[in-house]
């Protein structure tokens, strides 16, 4: 479930007050804030359950067949006692119960969840009640419950969001690459868990740099991403994936070469790039890695996905399913273009196969024989 | 870890911030690292998480839309007494 900091509390305040966040932030009564937050999280450290619920009306998935976070009534109570806990602690003086009440719903909207709350009279009660303490979060839950459907939030990754808590002591974090052709391309929350868990393991052995094969057990364990679940979907189990690893590099020593700069390293960002603008994506998800994968000029995790029955185009195949989108340019099926395309398309396309060329070359990679010919 | 940050010039105010011990460390860590005051670093890492928040599009939008259509709630609110 995702959940509030001090960050999101101080944007969603200054949107109520109609004042910059900077201003709501000197506003801010920081320890409220934390007291705050820290009695949600008393809630968050329950089951993380994902599906629909045992019943109810409010129970199912958005639209497109993905469950929203955890169960409604999971959603319902977190969000009562984040309103609860905002409205006991003020941490914004002025106007408190509007500053509770929008990050009450924030957190319900950010979590796939939206709240009908006609009329606002009946609504209102229940806040008074929950701010004098005559209504508990739990009785403020069971009144919303019913009130909560999905909201269908789009069949992408979490946006890359961190927590005050752990990170924000650290140096910003490289959130997303940033090249002179793409601009800057966020990564999403499990993108980003996914290069943090092949760095990690990359280091425990000793390189320099995490290459396919701590990619490949990186990406799946992320168990939300789109590579997790396609993986899933293609019946490919963690556990498979490393025992497959582990078999392939054991017969390569050393199974990566290691050093500054590894030019196969190297590879892997620039070919989920590669992946992310192919598809015309503004950001890298786990899915763009588990593509990069195939291209990255060294064939572990390729050889590894192979044997367990997913090569490279089942692997696309599952993702275009899964997202419910059309493929990459570079891999749309010939039969379903025109047998004469017009000029203007022709144009197109020639624009951008040059620019993916230009992409590639961007991070000293020469588009292979195949590219050429296609271009 | 009780930590005050020092407020030296009129934009900044007076903020108390109990932080786990964890975290306490490794504020003070980077803030000895960069030769800054742990003060200067909390203040820096949290205005860039509101910075990044206030950037990120999808949280935005879902916060418009949330006051958009829960606007006669908020106005019903409006008058809490502080």
């Amino acid at each position: 479930m995702i959940t509030l900091d001090v960050a999101d509390l101080a944007v969603i305040a200054g949107h109520v007050l109609g004042i910059s966040p900077g201003a709501a932030l000197d506003r801010l009564d920081l320890a409220a804030a934390q007291a705050a937050l820290a009695e949600t999280e008393v809630v968050e450290t329950g089951p993380a359950e994902t599906g629909p619920a045992d019943g109810g009306p409010a129970d199912g998935g958005p639209a497109d067949g993905r469950p929203a976070d955890g169960r409604p009534a999971d959603a319902a109570l977190a969000a009562t006692v984040l309103i609860r806990a905002l409205l006991r602690h003020r941490p914004f003086p002025d106007r408190s119960q509007q500053v509770a009440v929008a990050a009450g719903l924030q957190f319900l909207a950010l979590n796939g969840w939206q709240a009908d709350l006609d009329p606002p009279g009946a609504t209102v009660m229940v806040i008074e009640g929950l701010a004098s303490g005559q209504l508990s979060p739990a009785d403020a839950a069971a009144w919303l419950l019913p009130r909560l459907s999905s909201s269908a939030p789009p069949a992408r990754e979490k946006p890359m969001r961190t927590r005050l808590r752990l990170r924000a002591l650290d140096p910003p974090p490289r959130a997303g690459i940033h090249t002179p052709v793409t601009g800057f391309l966020p990564f999403t929350d499990d993108a980003h868990d996914a290069v943090v868990f092949a760095r990690e393991e990359a280091s425990r052995l000793g390189l320099d740099h995490p290459g396919p094969e701590q990619f490949l057990p990186a990406l799946i364990a992320t168990g939300d991403g789109v590579a997790a679940q396609v993986l899933r979907r293609l019946g490919i189990s963690p556990e498979a994936v490393r025992q497959r690893v582990a078999q392939i590099t054991g017969q390569h020593q050393p199974p990566y070469p290691s050093g500054p700069g590894t030019p196969l390293a190297m590879r892997v960002m620039p070919r989920a790039v590669g992946e992310a603008v192919a598809h015309g994506h503004d950001y890298i998800g786990t899915e763009h890695i588990l593509l990069a994968l195939f291209r990255a000029g060294d064939d572990t995790a390729a050889q590894a996905l192979a044997s367990l029955g997913a090569g490279e185009r089942e692997v696309r195949d599952a993702i275009t399913a899964l997202r419910g989108e059309p493929g990459p340019i570079r891999h749309a099926p010939r039969r379903a273009r025109k047998p004469v395309p017009r000029d203007d398309e022709i144009r197109r396309l020639r624009r951008e196969v040059a620019r993916l060329c230009d992409l590639l070359r961007e991070h000293g990679i020469e588009p292979g024989e195949g590219d050429r010919k296609s271009a | 870890m009780t930590e005050a940050l020092e407020s030296g010039s009129a934009r900044t105010k007076n903020m108390v911030l109990r932080l786990d011990p964890v975290l306490a460390e490794r504020l003070a860590a980077v803030a000895e690292v960069e030769g800054r005051t742990v003060s200067d670093v909390a203040r820096e890492a949290i205005a860039a998480l509101v910075e990044a928040r206030r950037k990120d599009q999808r949280f935005r939008r879902l916060l418009e839309d949330n006051l958009a259509r829960h606007q006669r709630l908020l106005e019903l609110l409006r008058d809490d007494q502080p």
